[in-house]
């Protein structure tokens, strides 16, 4: 977050998520705007141009360079011919002249001091601090009762039950992150796992894929597959001959997933191949622990089937409701 | 609140008005500026440049 980096760089105590909602409901998307927004932060700031941009390294860092169109980076160190700067979290370095050939030459100056810091700093923090605690105690909870099911059902004594647990951990982790692209939150890990195999090509495929049933991503679809799966396969390890025959049913998408990025994309989507991955080693595991060999027709696979339906359609409609409310942000800012 | 004292001896550096500020927009996106990226925007700086030559002397 572009708002949290200059701070950061400032040395200006401030909480993340305060500071960030603050920087996306400025008034002005601007530079001016920034400069508002720093005054209530105790920041001093001084918009400048510099006509001959090989004269950097004589501006005070940090400061704020607007390269591109409308892009900003921030200049945290400038001297020996190179010049360091943040770019969404990032440190890159160039040297002089190629950054002044990408640079407008305006700059932000800032000036922070010991007084400077975010307006009631510490009532927010203490606010993170609580969600902080909160979200350690839904991981403990989560963890607490899917470790409870695992001994209590006797899968601790099945090798396969390890591998099989894993396997859609990782699915629904992966599922997760393509979740959050899918709507267009970007994390560091999500990025970081899809440049692996080709930088960007995650977000094209996810733009091209369409849908499954026209409303449904398949993001979607695998956030319900594999969390039906997991609870499933902790809770009730009877129905895990049922879970083994419903792998097989969606082996055909790992083939049409892989030709529609080869041929119709023409880009590779880790979180993508890792999902289909992750199917076909979950088939596997079920073939060699001999979890099908022991089906007996009941209501199990019509109540899971059920399960995966209503999980699926209650996570389109809160995606639905999430992409509404960020169109509704965005249309706000953009009106500004 | 600290102001920023501009240095003396940097040719060439004015002092920016609030409408020029304002007029410097921010659009938020994930796009990293890689060295690269800011190669390919002097490109296209001296494409647009060259292309605006070559419209007046036409």
């Amino acid at each position: 977050m572009f708002f949290c980096d200059l701070l950061t760089a400032l040395k200006v105590p401030h909480t993340d998520a305060y500071s960030a909602k603050r920087f996306m409901s400025m008034p002005f998307m601007s530079m001016f705007g920034l400069t508002s927004l720093l005054r209530e932060y105790g920041v001093g700031s001084q918009g400048v141009a510099l006509s001959d941009k090989t004269q950097v390294a004589k501006l005070p860092t940090p400061f704020v360079a607007p390269v591109k169109a409308r892009e900003w980076v921030i200049v945290t160190r400038a001297a020996d011919g190179r010049v360091d700067y943040l770019t969404q979290g990032q440190l890159e370095h160039a040297d002089t002249q190629t950054f002044a050939d990408g640079w407008t030459g305006e700059a932000l100056l800032l000036k922070a001091d010991s007084k400077s810091s975010e307006p009631e700093y510490c009532r927010h923090r203490l606010a993170e601090i609580m969600r902080e605690v909160r979200d350690i105690g839904i991981w403990v909870c989560v963890v607490a009762l899917g470790l409870y099911l695992f001994v209590a059902n006797g899968l601790w004594q099945n090798g396969w039950a390890y591998v099989a647990v894993a396997l859609n951990i990782i699915g629904l982790t992966v599922s997760y992150m393509l979740c959050q692209k899918t709507v267009g939150i970007h994390t560091r890990a999500a990025d970081k796992v899809c440049s692996a195999i080709q930088a960007g090509g995650c977000d094209t495929v996810i733009n091209t894929g369409g849908t499954f049933l026209g409303i449904f991503h398949w993001a979607e679809v695998g956030l319900a597959y594999f969390s039906v799966s997991l609870v499933t396969l902790l809770a009730f390890p009877q129905a895990l001959d049922w879970l083994a025959l419903i792998n097989v049913l969606c082996l055909p998408y790992t083939v049409w997933s892989v030709s529609y990025q080869h041929f119709k994309a023409h880009a590779w989507c880790t979180l993508c191949l890792t999902v289909q991955a992750t199917l076909w080693l979950l088939f596997f595991t079920y073939m060699w622990s001999f979890w099908w060999r022991t089906i007996h027709w009941s209501a199990t696979p019509f109540v899971m089937v059920a399960c995966y339906v209503a999980v699926c359609l209650a996570l389109n409609k809160l995606i639905a409701v999430f992409n509404q409310n960020s169109r509704n942000n965005d249309s706000s800012n953009s009106v500004n | 609140m600290t102001p920023v004292i501009l240095s003396t001896d940097i040719a060439g550096l004015t002092k920016l008005t609030p409408l020029q500020l304002n007029k410097i927009r921010f659009t938020v996106n994930n796009t990293v500026i890689t060295p690269e990226k800011l190669r390919q925007a002097a490109q296209q700086k001296m494409q647009a440049a060259a292309a605006a030559v070559s419209g007046q002397n036409a």
